[in-house]
């Protein structure tokens, strides 16, 4: 099975997610049931609501200035949610290609009976991963954009992306999308 | 001599008396008069909690209806610059439990679907959604997937004002600041400030009574980033149930919530 994944990402390797190939959207089926899509991974162009600034994306190109977004602002009066978050989020931005983000999540559940939407974003230093440079990355850190170059899989029906060995699932966070880093699920 | 010293002095003292009393008799005015000739208005004024009660029992009235919203809000940088972010919303609703929220940009697209037994939130861009059970109304819903999911169902205060009248206790300053014109609506404004939070609220000055918008002003942050949304409320006969069923597409890919909160 190893062996056979392997191959299977070798020929990801050889094959990078060109249009030509995307389009074609191979799926193999391998013994186990761990399916691997060689599909582009869908990009979207961000607005920097709970993760950072604006930028890459479709339109390509950050978009950058004035730091990170630190407050995206309440939204209703009445609701129920009361988030207080602490948010370490690691940035390396190249400006020729896309914004990378590293977020270390420290999550405060503290409850309060009033209502409050509070994110608050702290930024450490160091951790960061460059674009096209794979690095090690915690297991349960939330990047809310992915490297370059990922492969799809779905395992037992789950939706992982592998990119550069490292392991991440998609996940809501409130409307966002974000990735958590997870050990192999193979 | 003697009796006009004496006469000086009686006068001296009269006058003396005369000028104590009338400054007793001043200080006894002062005393006795009323609060200033204008009163200050009491910082929440019932009125104003009283057009909010009265334009969430509206809004809770109608059967089915629809809403066009235009919404700018602000993100606040670490520089503490803010910027804009500009969305449209549309909202199908129907009592007691059925909801359909798109909220878009060029950026980013999410539609948000409850038929009374599942919610499911759908990027139809980027191809992810996830699905989960709920049961009751759509208020019910709304306070939940907030407090489990930490999802904020956009323009969730339409459905929630005065829902329960406790909310407003939480009010510290509420007044009627006068009308404003929405295009051809002519409404009332009203301001309401509680800890943290400015907020605003226009209402249609008609029957009808519904939403022409709201402000928030978010003051945990020193920057106050603003939520504005201009709304439109439509009331509609009845809505297809289709409308609030999702229907996951082939390439479609299901993801969960993000776990952590609802694990606690």
């Amino acid at each position: 099975m190893r062996i056979l994944l392997s191959a299977i990402a070798s020929l990801a390797l050889a094959f990078p997610a060109t249009p030509v190939v995307t389009k074609l959207a191979v799926t193999i089926v391998a013994v186990a049931p761990i399916v691997m899509t060689l599909a582009p991974t869908p990009v979207e162009a961000r607005g920097g609501r709970g993760g950072g600034g604006r930028g890459g994306g479709a339109r390509g190109g950050g978009r950058g200035g004035g730091g990170q977004v630190r407050s995206s602002g309440r939204q209703n009066v009445s609701n129920g949610a009361n988030r207080n978050q602490n948010v370490n989020r690691n940035n390396n931005v190249n400006r020729d290609s896309n914004v990378n983000r590293n977020v270390n999540r420290d999550i405060d559940r503290s409850r309060h009976v009033d209502i409050d939407v509070d994110h608050r974003y702290g930024y450490g230093g160091g951790g960061a991963f460059v674009a096209g440079v794979a690095t090690a990355v915690a297991i349960g850190a939330v990047v809310s954009t992915l490297p370059p170059s990922c492969t799809n899989y779905t395992y037992t029906g789950i939706a992982y992306r592998n990119c550069g060995g490292t392991w991440y699932q998609p996940q809501y966070s409130g409307s966002n999308v974000t990735y958590i880093v997870v050990d192999n699920p193979g | 001599m003697v009796n006009e010293i004496l006469v000086r002095g009686l006068r001296l003292s009269a006058a003396a008396a005369l000028s104590l009393s009338c400054a007793a008799g001043a200080v006894l005015a002062q005393s006795a008069a009323p609060s200033p000739a204008v009163e200050d208005p009491p910082a929440v004024e019932p009125e104003a909690i009283q057009a909010m009660t009265d334009m969430g029992a509206k809004l809770r009235d109608l059967t089915a209806f629809s809403v066009k919203a235009n919404l700018i809000w602000e993100e606040a940088f670490e520089s503490g610059e803010k910027t804009a972010i500009i969305e449209q919303v549309s909202i199908e609703a129907q009592k007691p439990k059925g909801l359909r929220v798109e909220r878009s940009s060029p950026q980013r697209q999410r539609i948000f679907y409850f038929n009374g037994e599942q919610a499911t939130l759908w990027a139809p861009e980027i191809r992810f959604y996830t699905m989960v059970d709920f049961s009751g109304t759509n208020a019910e819903m709304i306070v939940d997937a907030a407090e489990k999911y930490d999802y904020q169902v956009p323009l969730a205060d339409l459905f929630l004002w005065g829902l329960d009248p406790s909310q407003f206790e939480a009010i510290t300053a509420a007044r009627y600041v006068g009308q404003a014109q929405f295009g051809d609506r002519v409404c009332d404004q009203y301001a309401f400030r509680q800890e943290n939070v400015d907020w605003q609220v226009w209402i249609e000055d008609s029957e009808a009574g519904l939403p022409c918008g709201y402000m928030i002003v978010d003051l945990t942050d020193e920057a106050h980033p603003v939520f504005q949304a201009t709304v439109e409320v439509t009331p509609v006969a009845e809505f297809a149930d289709s409308r609030f069923t999702f229907v996951a597409p082939e390439d479609a890919t299901a993801i969960p919530f993000e776990t952590t909160k609802a694990a606690e």
